[in-house]
């Protein structure tokens, strides 16, 4: 998804930063020095996930992950993404170093859509509702970010209904793999360690042994 | 009361048990989610890492171009927009590549061209050839260029089989340049991947950017006042 150089014009690259910068400043506030190995450890598993491909049809597509990035850390997936896909970037050719505001705001986006989707649970008292609203969050991420890219593209002159329908036909796959991917890694966190997950309190107001 | 008080003890010492099981639990489930993690870096930085990018070259052959258009983990690039630009950025030729990545135009001689390919969803890629380049592969001076270049038709969005020799004594020099060609085609291709391969080093040298600025992050935050 991440785009390459050259396709925008100048005009959206320089929206990309100045929306990154925007975004990066609100959500960067106050952060604490106890996100950070959280904030670094996701980070890398986002870093990494664009290596991972996944055959589909005639091409095939990678990993992205950034609903996870979103569910577990909530208004910092921003800052968060931003760095992974600078370095993705850089080290990888993974999109334009041009795009790299573009990308940002178009995968940052999707982090934050997944942890506004994941804060929906507290209106729910279901079984295992972290599975649920996971996978949820992780297919809203996908969705959003193909909405953004779509919305990028349309400056250079393409329809957006005719993009973002074949945007969200190409990425499909995609969105289902990352609903099953957040979900599981959700639940399975939901029941180790809940209190990594965004929007859930810290152990030490619950009077729970930290185990 | 002797015995009350003995049955209050195994009682607390059975919950201190169930606790300390928790905990065991806890930290097992955590340990084996890190192994997970683990094994699944070491499984993706064994295999080649290629990104998901699409990557075009450009060969000339006789008269004509040849764009190949693919993505680095081998799937060809279908039905993409190919769009020739010469100096000044003129247009020079535009079109679509064909079920096997391909698209073929005719050569537009000393220009330097800019093929860039776009497979859609924002994947583009550009190859440059020189006007070097092209006469590298062009034939110049040989009855070929003649029969070639007259009477082309504009479309390129075709296969066509190269141009072959014509039983002249210049034409061993054709057949000779042909024969290179066609057996550098293979490592063209190899070179354009490897120079977009990315290795184990790549990898852990970004985990080790985002661990060093986090920490740099880190320390920062620690030296505020307060």
């Amino acid at each position: 998804m991440h785009i390459s150089d050259g396709i925008l014009s100048g005009p959206v690259l320089a929206a990309g930063f100045v929306g990154t910068a925007v975004i990066a400043g609100l959500t960067l506030r106050n952060m604490d020095m106890e996100e950070i190995p959280k904030v670094s450890v996701i980070t890398a598993v986002f870093f990494v996930a664009s290596l991972i491909h996944v055959p589909v049809g005639p091409s095939s597509v990678h990993l992205i992950l950034n609903g996870l990035v979103g569910v577990v850390l909530g208004w910092r997936a921003f800052p968060a993404i931003m760095l992974g896909v600078i370095l993705q970037a850089i080290l990888f050719g993974h999109g334009g170093v041009s795009v790299i505001g573009a990308n940002c705001v178009m995968l940052g986006g999707g982090a934050l859509a997944a942890y506004g989707v994941w804060q929906l649970r507290h209106w729910f008292s279901l079984e295992r509702k972290e599975v649920i609203f996971g996978a949820l969050a992780g297919g809203s991420a996908t969705l959003v970010s193909g909405m953004v890219l779509s919305l990028a593209l349309v400056t250079t002159g393409e329809q957006f209904l005719v993009m973002a329908g074949a945007a969200l036909a190409a990425h499909i796959p995609v969105m289902i793999i990352e609903a099953v991917v957040v979900g599981a890694a959700a639940g399975f966190l939901a029941k180790v360690r809940p209190h990594i997950l965004a929007g859930n309190t810290a152990p030490a107001l619950l009077g729970r042994p930290s185990a | 009361m002797a015995g009350r008080n003995a049955l209050m003890k195994i009682g607390t010492l059975m919950r201190q048990e169930e606790i300390l099981d928790e905990r065991r639990r806890r930290s097992r489930a955590w340990r084996n989610g890190l192994r997970c993690l683990l094994s699944l870096l070491i499984l993706i930085s064994a295999a080649p890492a290629y990104a998901h990018k699409v990557n075009v070259f450009a060969y000339v052959e006789g008269a004509q171009v040849y764009v190949q258009g693919y993505f680095l983990d081998g799937k060809k690039t279908k039905n993409s927009a190919v769009v020739v630009y010469g100096e000044n950025d003129a247009r020079l030729a535009e079109g679509v590549t064909n079920g096997e990545g391909e698209y073929v135009f005719n050569v537009i001689p000393n220009q330097d061209m800019r093929i860039v390919l776009n497979a859609g969803q924002g994947h583009q890629a550009e190859y440059r050839l020189s006007v070097a380049d092209i006469a590298g592969g062009e034939l110049h001076d040989t009855p070929l260029l003649n029969d070639a270049s007259v009477g082309n038709a504009e479309s390129g969005a075709h296969v066509g089989a190269p141009v072959t020799g014509s039983g002249n004594g210049g034409n061993i020099e054709a057949v000779v340049r042909r024969a290179v060609t066609e057996s550098m085609l293979p490592m063209a291709r190899e070179l354009a991947e490897l120079k977009e391969r990315r290795g184990l080093s790549d990898i852990i040298g970004g985990l080790g950017f985002i661990i060093g600025i986090l920490g740099v992050f880190a320390y920062l935050k620690s030296r505020k006042p307060g």
